[in-house]
């Protein structure tokens, strides 16, 4: 498409947007609420399976949900069923990667200088014990099973660029059971309690590690089969970049 | 009813072992996709007789519309088992008749089903979101897995035109969270009234826009022709056969319940005339397609735009919305279904043999296989709506609901009518010159005996529905009452019900 | 209306409109990808966005405990739709970048219109 018919389009979006926008200052608006909405209000209040409550004390235990950190509890517990949708996206983009560039053309990356590879095991040691941390308290402060197992990756991306080492078979041995897990979980909730991905674990006292077993679970799950994703997508661009030249 | 979550996670799980399957025991990874889908096709059969009346299914012991939930209707069953039937089919033909693949090439048909039958079940509208992403990954992978730079091309132009869709979703889900407060499909449609006009107009459009990226309507369906083209033919099967029937699901789903609150009704909000919008991208994708298909010289690239021209009648048919009109979407959709697959597996065989896709190389082709020949003529018949083949029904219904309907629906006959003349046309055309004696003796196609059994059974179903319908007449008949939004069982009251209202 | 909200609104406008002017007007498939990337920026920014007002805190317990907690809080569902999006496009760009490597190879160049006849076999 041209540049002038682009800038028109836009131009005609932008115009639209103006107009919805005018149309809304006297009345609504349309970007903005002032206090929450029944849903957020009850996943803020931990009462979206009834009851009334306006505080939660550091200490109470037996909610319907104790993590403290709410946007963990909407992805986790709330909207779980989204985040088994999430993982299988970057799960089937990955697969689509191995698909199309796996080949049998690999090759051994050719290592870095010493000072560099010989740091890197020790770089990577950090990154993967803080990473830890981070998908082990997912449920207690920003972070979780997504940057964590981000964070691993980047880990194993060090000892690649490094050390020459490549995607061992084990990390698809990792994403199958991973994935497994996550779903075994679901099915135990539905089997104990009644629903898919329901909590069957109890829930203890809120902001504490140990308060939510069922997130910890789910989290450490998400964050072992991240990084085994993104590791294995990361091995097949770098084997197949490498091959490149035979 | 409550296994009905199984008809997601099932494959999904069946998928989630290929990575390890794959890498130690490539063959068992390919048993484990084919068992799946056949245990898939029975759940799903299963339960639709089982079927009573509609369910909300809560996922994680949240109800709606605090937390993600399945809503389990008679036509999203009906869907689901096509969805299922038409998978098992296109994987046994790559199986057993097309070019070896790899174990991730399964993998991805099964997380497609999954997404496919994500995308008709779920009641949320941020999980559709989900589902239609996943759906359209996998499509993307599958489409280039073959065919070499076709393949690739189709896929990127697939990618692109999807991926600007789905900022559309987007920001429309931001809208409607921050102005209705919600994202469950039946609260949103009782707040979708109190909207100002203006941002009801706009969402509207922001989500059909991206619903009718995947449905291939008029103008948002420039992928088409190159994504079936570079597609191997079990993936053009899948795309024609699977995707377009959760496709047009959804937009049946988003016009008559989250927009319209039940069918029969005109979507209006303000000066903005949803049903009008509907029924002129209908007539003028099929307009569009028809012409298109006509002037194909690729066999591939004519079928897809057959395709698009069926969407565009099911489209249109939406836009009537009366309860003869949505009997015949059903019947539409299934035909469709059914021939497209028959079709795409007979005409990935002629590719295969000849080494083209122009069809004007296929000279004498069905009198040297008489069997393929004939297969291809079935298939076509079912398309074009001719008595006593699947086709028929489906648009007999909708022609006869255009008429009754008032306003200027008539118009639309006419054009279907004229569509149907012209793709009748450039079907016979292919089928008389696969009939006609070549100057040079012709390939022979070698087909595998599950060949044979799957075109047989595809064949006798075409023929099968086209004389004896009343098996399916009998359950396609409740549907219009399920949707209705009068009705005490329609879908609104259903969910609400779950919700403890 | 507060400033930082028109801001929020204004920014994921032009940022979706500046990746929609690079995917109108290239063919090359590298920046058509950059071009979706900012759309998608964009669009996460404007679901924040939905979640922002005056004064809201981070939607943690622990932050404001025993308070009226519930009122000062940010609106944890956009955010936690926020992550699920990105993840999405993640999944999608780091899928493009391999169609993209794969079509380098096939046809020795990364333009989005075909130049001549591909030929299909199955």
């Amino acid at each position: 498409m041209n540049k002038i018919a682009a800038i028109f389009l836009i131009g005609l979006i932008s115009a639209g947007a103006l107009g919805v926008y005018i149309s809304n200052l006297p009345g609504k608006k349309p970007f903005k609420r002032n206090g929450h909405n029944d849903i957020s209000r009850a996943y803020m209040t931990k009462t979206a399976n009834g009851g009334k409550r306006n505080v939660i004390k550091k200490g109470d235990r037996k909610l319907e949900n104790s993590s403290s950190n709410i946007v963990t509890a909407v992805v986790l517990d709330y909207r779980g069923f989204d985040t088994l949708g999430e993982v299988t996206v970057l799960f089937a983009a990955i697969a689509g990667i191995g698909l199309l560039l796996g080949g049998s053309r690999r090759r051994r990356i050719r290592p870095a200088g010493p000072v560099i590879s010989s740091m890197a095991p020790w770089i990577a040691a950090f990154i993967i014990i803080t990473s830890a941390y981070i998908f082990l308290h997912g449920h207690l402060s920003p972070g979780g099973g997504f940057p964590g197992g981000a964070m691993i990756a980047a880990g194993f991306l060090i000892m690649v660029l490094g050390m020459g080492s490549r995607a061992p078979k084990i990390f698809k041995t990792i994403e199958t059971f991973g994935g497994l897990a996550f779903i075994t979980v679901g099915v135990i909730g539905f089997l104990k309690k009644g629903s898919f991905l329901q909590n069957a674990f109890g829930s203890g006292e809120v902001g504490t590690l140990f308060g939510s077993i069922f997130l910890g679970i789910l989290y450490a799950i998400i964050g072992f089969k991240v990084a085994a994703e993104l590791s294995s997508g990361f091995g097949e661009f770098v084997a197949e970049e490498e091959g490149k030249h035979e | 009813m409550k296994y009905s979550i199984f008809l997601i996670v099932a494959p999904l799980a069946a998928a989630f072992t290929i990575p390890m399957l794959g890498t130690y025991l490539p063959r068992l990874s390919k048993l484990i996709a084919a068992l799946m889908l056949l245990a898939g096709t029975a759940l799903s059969a299963w339960l639709l007789t089982a079927y009573k009346a509609q369910t909300v299914i809560v996922i994680g012991g949240w109800m709606p519309p605090f937390g993600i939930s399945l809503h389990v209707d008679l036509l999203s069953l009906i869907s689901v088992t096509a969805v299922y039937g038409a998978t098992l089919m296109a994987t046994l033909y790559q199986l057993f008749d097309g070019q070896e693949k790899k174990p991730y090439f399964y993998m991805l048909i099964l997380l497609l089903t999954a997404a496919l039958n994500g995308m008709i079940l779920t009641g949320d509208l941020f999980n559709l979101f989900v589902f239609m992403e996943i759906a359209g990954i996998s499509s993307y992978a599958l489409i280039a897995s073959g065919n070499g730079a076709a393949g690739v091309r189709g896929a990127l132009k697939y990618m692109i035109v999807a991926s600007l869709a789905s900022v559309a979703y987007l920001a429309a889900i931001a809208i409607i969270y921050s102005t209705a407060g919600s994202l469950n499909m039946a609260t949103v449609a009782s707040g979708m009234r109190d909207l100002n006009p203006v941002v009801g107009a706009l969402v509207v459009l922001l989500i059909l826009a991206s619903v009718f990226t995947e449905m291939e309507i008029f103008p948002f369906n420039s992928w088409v022709p190159s994504a079936y083209q570079g597609a191997p033919s079990s993936v053009s099967a899948l795309l024609s056969g699977a995707v377009t029937v959760a496709a047009a699901y959804v937009a049946l789903r988003m016009s008559y319940i989250v927009f319209g609150q039940g069918m029969g009704d005109i979507i209006r909000y303000g000066k903005f005339n949803v049903t009008n919008i509907l029924f002129w991208l209908g007539v003028i994708t099929v307009i569009t397609g028809q012409a298109a298909a006509y002037a194909q010289a690729d066999a591939k690239k004519m079928l897809a735009l057959s395709s698009v021209a069926q969407m565009g009648i099911i489209l249109f048919a939406i836009s009537i919305a009366s309860d003869l009109a949505i009997y015949g979407i059903v019947f539409a959709v299934i035909a469709h279904s059914l021939s497209k697959l028959l079709l795409f597996m007979v005409t990935g065989k002629f590719v295969s043999a000849s080494g083209t896709s122009h069809w004007a190389k296929w000279k004498g082709l069905g009198r040297e296989n008489p069997l393929s020949g004939g297969l291809f003529l079935i298939g076509a018949l079912g398309i074009l709506g001719i008595p006593l083949f699947a086709g028929f029904w489906g648009k007999f219904s909708i022609i006869g609901a255009a008429f009754k309907a008032p306003g200027v629906s008539w118009i639309g006959v006419y054009i279907i009518l004229a569509a149907t003349v012209v793709e009748a046309v450039y079907f016979f055309r292919l089928a008389h010159l696969l009939f006609e004696e070549p100057e040079t003796k012709p390939v022979s196609i070698k087909s595998s005996i599950w060949f044979r059994i799957s075109t047989a059974l595809l064949a006798a179903a075409i023929i099968g529905i086209g004389v004896y319908p009343a098996p399916i007449d009998k359950k396609v008949r409740k549907i219009p009452t399920e949707l209705s939004s009068k009705n005490t069982e329609g879908y609104i009251s259903t969910a609400y019900r779950a919700m403890g209202r | 209306m507060n400033n930082t909200i028109f801001i929020l609104g204004v920014g994921a406008f032009f940022l979706m409109m500046i990746g929609l002017y690079g995917v109108l007007t290239n063919r090359n498939v590298f920046r058509l990808i950059l071009g979706l990337g900012l759309m998608e920026t964009g669009v996460n920014l404007f679901i924040v966005g939905a979640s922002y007002w005056k004064g809201g805190k981070p939607p943690i317990l622990g932050t404001v405990f025993e308070t009226k907690a519930v009122d000062s809080y940010a609106d944890p569902v956009p955010q936690a739709l926020v992550l699920t999006s990105i993840v999405i496009g993640l999944g999608v760009t780091a899928l493009a970048l391999a169609l993209m490597v794969r079509l380098k190879e096939t046809t020795k160049s990364i333009d989005i219109i075909e130049t001549k006849e591909e030929e299909v076999n199955e």
